[in-house]
């Protein structure tokens, strides 16, 4: 599931060095366009759709592209990330809308 | 009463300084003439007054007075607006009609002197035309308003 | 946890709070809570009673954390905070303005959500930690910059309260602009003889080094030890390239005094200036009257022209605020010269204030003519004379005068040097350029703490107030000049394993407080911050937590939230309140009996813009039905731009709801100003009747 970077909410992480998606992406595949100063996949082909850089975004400025096993166009896949739990929205291809839940970390 | 017209924004930063009126040339000639005082009235709603009455037909756009403004307020352009607020409510002082007439009836503003006689020939120009049916065809023809 | 001793102290506030509240089923259930081992009831906690018999449960039981159930935290600060306890393990609860006082009408549900607050407080303290202020050695030296008057009574001043001063001056002279001067109001005093009792004082305090023809080239280091390099040039015109010396010299704090520029009439074509002779300006005056007697002395007719540039939106937008009474001054030496000396003054408006006004009553009263409007321009007759020529406001007809001379009153602008010190300090100046960080509240500072502010840089003004600013930033620079420095600890720490180096808190800061270590990670200037933990809202892995309130304990405190504690179908409001304008309101309407509804339960936030984006997503994911962001107006805000990125971060959680096909009104702003506690009611109201409409959070039930 490659990603896809909103560029009118991006704004390249204050355009310093490395963005947040470059340092949190395991396949070193985040990158910051000099040109456009916003973020893009170097190869989608290579992603591994583990959506780190999606939870990462201060700015939700990422967003998946779902492929037609698991959804298709219309399906969404959202998570929303607090300090110790995230909430998953996934919408399918009709519409529904369902939300899951999880502690990320034990009570500190 | 706002933006509506052209200067409006400004209009309430006028602090009556005076230095419209004092650099005002009519108003060297005409003191009733007041451009401070116009303002003044405007910005506390007096329309009737201003729409109604001769002074805003007096100004000759010299601009003088928006030039020195220190608070940059366009007084050239509001009166100009007032001046098509009352040509709206159909009303015109009667320098402007008399001005419209002569225009309509002579092509002319106001009526050639003696001086104007005497540059034209001193220029090589023919003389002027008494004849002014060719004015009032031209008019026609643009189906201008009488 | 349960190692910890936790004690929880009820306050009826002889019976305020207890007429809503029911604080024995309360005191009940807490005794019931893990770690909780006191539990007591009294009718004036405040009172030295009270105090004493929580002072004697702290020992008896060996608390570790004190909860204490009372009025709001901003009251009755100091007697809380003496509890044989450190005070950062004293957590306070607002059980009387934003509860019993807020919901008199249905004490049910003040208990209900007193009960919630309860359980929130009792998460939140087992996260407290023990603080103590952290102290920094500091010098007892200060380095004034401009030798003019407010810079050398600055510098009189400091040396007076025991600090070391260095003195710097860019020309080779001191005195500034009021040497300039022939007479200064009120009492037409020769400069002279004013400085030279201050330069007589200079000269003999043994703790003021002045160092003329000298600048400053740059500055580092946080305040209590800046490190600053004076450049001083040779003070001998004929070889200037002979003995440029540059020295460091260490300062706990740094008043800047460079003074004002006086404003060129040249643009205003109008009046002649360079072109007509004998236009001038008021600085002209005053240096023709020093340097001539006969200038005062020989009889002529002057007119003076007020605002010329000032009060002006193409040149100088603000009032100068001196130069009515100089032209004033300016008159009456003429008059004193030489009674027949004939003046007018043309004018828009005349500004005497206070006690000037005396000088303008004898001004009138000598014979000078006010006339009120302003010439359009100025020309020279065939006599050679100035003819001004102004129609007369008040009289209502035009007048002409025929004048020797023209004094035009021109107006202040900041000078070159505060512009230059805007790049070697760092500075922020106002659209003006003067410098200028909170006008109200911090008349004085900088944005930068530590460097303060005194004279005509701050704004245009008289010597007598340049004089008393002098005063008032020596007061303020003192707390950096004691030798030591008591830093509150309530400043952030940043976790460096969480930190990925994004730099948003270092870009956000409005105090500049934050830098960069030798490996890339920021770290705070503990001197210059001042605690708005604007950092801590805005790092996007919740790295930061300011030492009063931690990410961590957000976190608790959300978890522990019951977001049904009015019943299954009112809806929950977590309110971020700053505490300087949005939680006074609240608490003010309170105590003026304006009732709100007890769905909101507040969080006391320093700043609107210390709000992570974290914890407003987690609030949400818990279940809360609405968040409120409460803060001051945008340009009262006292951290300089925390609503304006408060209203950004709450944008961005809006959008991600709109995705998650959430509602997105469930996150909300709201401008509250310190005075107005009945918008704060009127929001809430209307918030809560909004929220009823959109129906339960979804994510609740889970």
């Amino acid at each position: 599931m490659p990603v896809y970077v909103v560029k009118d909410k991006c704004d390249g992480c204050k355009g310093k060095e490395e963005p947040l998606c470059e340092q949190i992406c395991i396949g070193d595949l985040m990158t910051l366009n000099s040109d456009t100063g916003k973020a893009y996949c170097r190869s989608l082909r290579d992603c591994w759709d583990c959506m780190s850089c999606t939870k990462i975004c201060p700015k939700g400025a990422i967003e998946q592209r779902i492929p037609y096993q698991l959804g298709y166009h219309g399906a969404k896949l959202i998570p929303m990330l607090g300090t110790d739990s995230i909430t998953w929205t996934c919408v399918d291809i009709e519409g529904k809308v369902e939300r899951f839940s999880f502690r990320t970390r034990n009570k500190h | 009463m706002g933006h509506e017209f052209i200067g409006g924004e400004k209009l309430k930063c006028c602090y009556q300084c005076g230095k419209c009126t004092s650099g005002c040339e009519v108003n060297r000639i005409d003191p009733s003439f007041q451009p401070h005082r116009l303002l003044h009235l405007f910005g506390m709603g007096a329309l009737d007054e201003l729409i109604n009455g001769d002074a805003i037909w007096k100004c000759t756009t010299c601009f003088t007075c928006s030039e020195r403004c220190p608070q940059g307020i366009a007084v050239t352009d509001i009166l100009w607006s007032l001046r098509a607020m009352a040509y709206k409510s159909c009303r015109a002082s009667e320098l402007l009609s008399a001005q419209k007439s002569a225009l309509f009836k002579t092509g002319r503003l106001y009526p050639a002197t003696v001086l104007d006689h005497k540059k034209r020939e001193k220029a090589g120009l023919p003389p002027l035309s008494e004849d002014s049916s060719l004015i009032s065809r031209i008019f026609d023809a643009a189906k201008a308003d009488g | 946890m349960s190692d910890i001793n936790i004690g929880v102290f009820f306050c009826t506030c002889e019976g305020e709070i207890e007429k809503a509240i029911a604080l024995d089923s309360l005191a009940q259930e807490a005794s019931g809570r893990p770690g909780v081992v006191a539990v007591r009831k009294d009718s004036c906690l405040c009172s030295e009673h009270g105090l004493g018999a929580i002072r004697e449960d702290v020992n008896k039981f060996g608390l570790d954390r004190v909860l204490v159930a009372a009025c709001s935290p901003s009251l009755k600060t100091k007697e809380f905070a003496d509890l044989g306890i450190n005070k950062y393990l004293v957590e306070r609860m607002n059980f009387r303005e934003q509860c019993s006082q807020s919901h008199p009408d249905n004490s049910e549900d003040a208990t209900k959500k007193a009960r919630a607050l309860l359980g929130m407080s009792l998460e939140k303290i087992r996260h407290s930690k023990a603080l103590e202020p952290v102290m920094v050695p500091a010098v007892r030296t200060a380095l004034v910059v401009g030798g003019g008057v407010a810079g050398i009574n600055a510098a009189l001043d400091l040396a007076g309260a025991g600090a070391e001063v260095f003195l710097i001056e860019k020309k080779p002279f001191l005195g500034g602009r009021v040497s300039e001067l022939h007479r200064y109001y009120p009492r037409l005093c020769p400069p002279s003889c004013g400085l030279e009792l201050m330069f007589s004082k200079l000269e003999s305090d043994p703790r003021i080094h002045v160092l003329t023809s000298s600048e400053v080239e740059g500055l580092s280091g946080s305040p209590g030890n800046f490190s600053i390099s004076i450049k001083t040039s040779s003070s001998d015109p004929t070889k200037p390239s002979e003995k440029v010396q540059v020295r460091t010299i260490i300062a706990g704090a740094v008043i800047l005094a460079t003074g004002w520029e006086p404003f060129d009439p040249t643009a205003l074509t109008e009046y002649g200036y360079g072109r007509l002779e004998h236009v001038i300006t008021n600085l002209d005056f005053e240096k023709s009257a020093r340097e001539q007697k006969q200038f005062l002395e020989q009889q002529k007719k002057t007119a003076f022209i007020q605002c010329v540039g000032s009060r002006d939106e193409r040149h100088l937008p603000y009032c100068s605020d001196v130069c009515c009474m100089v032209s004033i001054k300016q008159a009456l030496l003429l008059k004193q010269a030489n009674p027949d000396n004939e003046i007018t003054i043309f004018y828009n408006d005349i500004r005497a204030p206070g006690e000037y006004e005396a000088m303008y009553r004898q001004a009138r009263t000598r014979g000078i003519q006010f006339i009120k409007g302003i010439p359009s321009e100025l020309r020279q007759d065939a006599q050679g004379k100035i003819s001004v020529s102004v129609f007369d406001l008040v009289a209502g007809e035009r007048t002409e005068v025929a004048v020797d001379q023209v004094v035009l009153a021109t107006g202040m602008k900041a000078s070159g040097g505060t512009a230059e010190l805007k790049n070697t300090f760092g500075l922020a100046t106002n659209k003006y350029n003067f410098i200028e960080s909170h006008l109200q509240c911090h008349p004085l500072d900088s944005q930068r703490e530590g460097i303060f502010s005194a004279g005509c840089c701050r704004a245009p003004m008289d010597v007598s107030r340049s004089i008393e600013s002098a005063g008032a930033a020596t007061a303020k620079a003192l707390r950096y000049l004691q030798g030591e420095i008591a830093v509150t600890p309530d400043f952030p720490v940043v976790d460096i394993l969480k930190c990925d180096r994004c730099k948003r808190c270092v870009e956000e800061c409005p105090f500049k407080a934050y830098s960069f270590d030798d490996k890339g990670f920021p770290q705070v200037d503990i001197l210059k911050c001042r605690a708005c933990g604007i950092c801590m809202g805005g790092c996007p892995l919740g790295a930061i937590s300011l030492g009063e309130l931690s990410i961590e304990q957000l976190s608790g405190m959300l978890d522990v939230l019951d977001t049904s504690y009015l019943g299954e179908d009112e809806p929950v409001i977590l309110g971020f309140l700053c505490k300087n304008d949005a939680y006074r309101a609240a608490d003010d309407a309170g105590a003026k009996g304006i009732s709100c509804p007890s769905n909101l339960i507040s969080i006391m936030v320093p700043c609107s813009g210390a709000v992570n984006g974290m914890i407003i997503s987690e609030a949400i994911a818990k279940g809360v039905d609405g968040i409120l962001l409460a803060g001051c107006p945008d340009n009262q805000c006292h951290c300089i731009q925390g609503s304006v990125l408060a209203k950004t971060r709450l944008a961005d959680v809006s959008n991600k709801l709109k995705e998650m096909y959430l509602e997105p009104e469930r996150v909300r702003f709201a401008s509250i100003s310190r005075d107005d506690p009945e918008k704060f009611a009127a929001t809430v109201k209307e918030y809560v009747e909004e929220l009823k409409q959109l129906g339960k959070n979804p994510l609740r039930i889970q």
